[in-house]
């Protein structure tokens, strides 16, 4: 049975509903910059993997043994072209690594990215790490 | 009488809020969309048939791209950047998307946004029909 005191009480839970509404949302928002940001940085590092395994290859080697080797620093000079070339918006760049192993070329690169709606909560973390690696295999075609 | 001011600050902070996460959210898709568009440019470039339409076979791919993430192509803005027809030259798309922000509804239009991205790619040195040598020597 409601007593009459207790009339309209449940009026007072809409804006606690509507901010818990809000914050779901915001925390979807979040998420969504974090993917964009694994997203960016995954294209960025599959884009240098590839353009230093197609521009590292070592032409002299090829033709002296017909082997497909990747020269190591024309590969890296290559693949930090094409990172510093793409400027990664969103995402501070870390750590950024290039490694060649005979015809594999691998790039792991690490950042931050800052969330949007954790930015304004203090306590919670701002920032969000990322990291992505790409590996390009060159062969004869 | 106190549930009219709860029911007030509830959809206040409703349409607000909704506007803030709605504005976020259209910040993000179109910046995906934007990366889509600059890499489908890039990619569409490097691997065209020659020179003379390279940049129309990018720009082609890159309206393609954002009419697949249903954007308006005709608002897309594609800047080249060292677009030169030869083997080993890099060749950098970026497109540039705004995206109006979600104002209340009694005022028709709010500012612009602009989101940008940029994909950079290589022409393949090895590729056939193409002046020069295969060299990608730094010189």
């Amino acid at each position: 049975m409601r007593r009459r005191d207790e009339h309209g009480s449940a009026l007072l839970l809409i804006p606690a509903t509507v901010v818990v509404l809000l914050v779901l949302g915001a925390i979807a928002v979040d998420s969504a910059v974090v993917l964009l940001a694994e997203r960016e940085l995954s294209a960025a590092a599959a884009a240098a993997a590839n353009d230093g395994a197609t521009v590292g290859m070592d032409d002299a080697a090829f033709y002296a043994t017909g082997a497909v080797v990747i020269d190591d620093g024309r590969a890296e000079a290559a693949a930090r072209a094409a990172i510093a070339a793409r400027r990664i918006e969103g995402v501070e760049l870390g750590r950024t690594l290039v490694a060649v192993d005979g015809d594999r070329l691998t790039v792991d690169l690490e950042g931050e990215v800052r969330l949007i709606f954790a930015a304004a909560i203090p306590g919670v973390r701002h920032r969000a790490r990322v990291r992505s690696r790409a590996t390009a295999h060159a062969e004869e075609r | 009488m106190g549930g009219i001011e709860a029911v007030a600050l509830g959809v206040l902070v409703l349409v607000v809020g909704s506007l803030l996460v709605a504005n976020a959210w259209a910040v993000i898709d179109a910046k995906s969309a934007a990366g889509a568009a600059a890499r489908e440019a890039a990619r569409a470039y490097v691997e065209a048939t020659d020179g003379a339409v390279a940049v129309s076979e990018g720009q082609d791919a890159a309206d393609a791209a954002l009419e697949g993430h249903g954007r308006d192509p005709a608002r897309l803005q594609l800047r080249w950047s060292g677009s030169r027809f030869a083997r080993c030259a890099r060749v950098t798309a970026e497109a540039r998307y705004p995206v109006p922000m979600l104002v209340l509804p009694f005022l028709r239009r709010g500012p612009a946004f602009t989101v940008a991205a940029r994909h950079s790619e290589v022409v393949d040195p090895y590729r056939s029909d193409l002046p020069g040598k295969a060299d990608c020597a730094p010189a």
